[in-house]
């Protein structure tokens, strides 16, 4: 089955530049990236990821953990910490927000997860057909390890709009 | 359920910050912080809201239906007797209440608009004003937030669309942006009733966006709450509002939630689009201290700011000293415009805010943060 996505890529920013690295690690892994829709507009540079050949159930946490290597380690931790409790309590990290994320900040949007997988092109059941992440390969057991679970439990929730 | 989005801001230190939180994600607060409380301080049993009154105050001998062939002229003054209880508290069928005469009001002021600081003065019957709103109001989906101030909290929120400034740190450009939501209207009562989570609400905040441009709606709705409804009204808007919404709401709203953004113009007009932001606000402030209902001014610490703009607002706000309640919010997250600006492309830092903090002290500005029971006493 021949899948693709749209990664759009803000070429002046710093910190989406910073998603190059998710497009770095699909082509090591060998998956085909090709830049393509110049017509979308100058300020973002599209690219198409075909991911013919794969497994379905490996695209979304090939995803997720290429997006993680991009993150700081503290966000890393918090992402996953904020992964678990929300596919707990019914949520889904639906988007990563990339219009609104910036230097200083990863930007998610929680959904009921009854549209979880939607904009990575999954269905619901396929994503819940998805396997647990090796441990080997998994950010959230490295930074639990590294001692890292306190930093990120630190944390306090935030209630008013700016 | 109400099947929201819900946002979520991770910085780069590892802080998690979700924004507007809500009764419907409780569960996953309490996962990600399971010593977290909901801090409240409710209005005492037997409060009875503004509007409630209001819509109990009659006009005598003026039918609701004659409203419309009266002047302008004559409405207001007949408004201001009627602020002051004028009137015998006697009434005949069919006698406009003071609420009926504020929709009425506030429908000839969307012919000409002047609700907030732009006095655009558009006809939003027939076109938008730069709120970019009509004469229709429209509001996401409501919840039931966890973290307003604690004497709001928790509060069912209903965000409006649109707003007439252009915060480049706006959090809300998805709600501001005019687009078929739900419209405003008796309706919002159903919304509510449907809700599982509104029954434990111990506030009613409009918010947006911001509130201000959608005022004719919201008395309209109010006209149509139910009569047992026994919640505060809280009015949480962008301190850029006209003195005439001010009078149109006195008597109506119970908490004034207003921003102070700016100590300066010229800020205000690279970071909002507007040049008068501090005149207007200060302005503002005065028309809600000279009503009944509760005045909290919300400072959000911007970086780099400090000193061009939240030292000279204490400033200004010390002359209300004792009359307003002060609300420092220091978590701001870069978003939406904001990594343009090299200033306001970093978070907060410490420093910063122990400074505005150790600044509204000297000035003896009272934190609402602090306040208890005495928040919803009497004056």
């Amino acid at each position: 089955m021949s899948r693709s996505i749209f990664i759009p890529l803000r070429r002046t920013d710093p910190f989406l530049r910073r998603f190059g690295a998710v497009i770095r690690r699909l082509e090591l892994e060998g998956i085909g990236v090709k830049h393509a829709a110049p017509e979308m507009g100058i300020a973002f540079e599209p690219v198409s990821v075909d991911f013919s050949g794969l497994p379905d159930n490996m695209f979304q946490g090939e995803i997720l953990y290429a997006l993680k290597q991009s993150l700081s380690p503290e966000q890393t931790a918090s992402l996953c910490l904020l992964e678990g409790a929300a596919a707990k309590s019914g949520f889904a990290i639906e988007q990563k927000d990339q219009d609104h994320s910036c230097e200083t900040a990863l930007s998610l949007v929680l959904k009921p997860s009854e549209s979880f997988g939607e904009l990575l092109g999954t269905s619901f059941e396929e994503t819940k057909a998805l396997p647990p992440a090796s441990e080997d390969l998994d950010p959230i057991s490295q930074m639990l390890r590294a001692g890292r679970k306190e930093r990120a439990l630190e944390a306090v929730p935030h209630g008013k709009a700016q | 359920m109400s099947g929201r989005s819900i946002k979520c801001n991770i910085t780069e230190d590892g802080r998690l910050f979700i924004v507007d939180p809500g009764l419907d994600c409780l569960g996953l607060i309490k996962k990600l912080w399971p010593d977290f409380r909901l801090q409240a301080v409710p209005p005492p049993p037997g409060f009875m809201p503004s509007f409630q009154r209001t819509r109990r105050i009659f006009i005598p001998e003026i039918a609701s239906d004659k409203l419309p062939i009266l002047d302008t002229a004559r409405l207001w003054k007949l408004h201001e007797r009627a602020l002051k209880e004028d009137f015998e508290n006697l009434f005949f069928n069919n006698d406009a209440s003071l609420l009926d005469l504020k929709i009425e009001l506030a429908r000839r002021e969307l012919q000409r608009c002047g609700l907030c600081g732009w006095q655009c003065g558009v006809n939003r019957f027939k076109e938008k004003g730069r709120c970019g709103l009509g004469p229709d109001a429209y509001y996401d989906e409501p919840f039931v937030h966890v973290a307003e101030e604690a004497v709001i909290t928790p509060c069912a929120m209903i965000r409006l669309a649109g707003c007439a400034l252009t915060c480049v740190f706006c959090q809300a450009r998805e709600s501001s942006a005019p687009r078929p939501l739900k419209q405003l209207g008796s309706g919002l009562w159903d919304a509510l009733a449907s809700d599982e989570y509104f029954p434990r609400a111990a506030a009613l905040e409009f918010g947006g966006g911001n509130p201000d441009e959608s005022a004719c709606a919201i008395l309209e709705a109010l006209a149509a709450a139910p009569g047992s409804l026994r919640l505060p009204v809280v009015m949480n808007d962008n301190g850029y509002a006209s003195p005439v919404l001010y009078r149109l709401l006195d008597g109506v709203v119970d908490v004034w939630l207003a921003d102070f953004k700016y100590g300066n113009d010229a800020c205000g007009r690279k970071l909002s689009g507007v040049g008068n932001y501090v005149e207007v606000a200060e302005e503002g402030l005065r028309q809600t201290c000279g009503q009944k209902a509760k005045t909290i001014v919300r400072m959000l610490v911007l970086p780099g700011h400090v000193e061009c703009c939240h030292e000279k607002t204490l400033e200004k706000l010390a002359v209300f000293r004792g009359k307003i309640w002060l609300s420092i919010i220091d978590s701001y997250v870069p978003d939406w415009k904001a990594r343009n600006h090299p200033d306001l492309n970093r978070l907060v830092s410490e420093g910063e805010i122990v400074r505005v903090r150790e600044s509204a002290r000297s000035y003896g500005l009272k934190d609402v943060a602090e306040a208890g029971e005495e928040f919803w006493k009497e004056e």
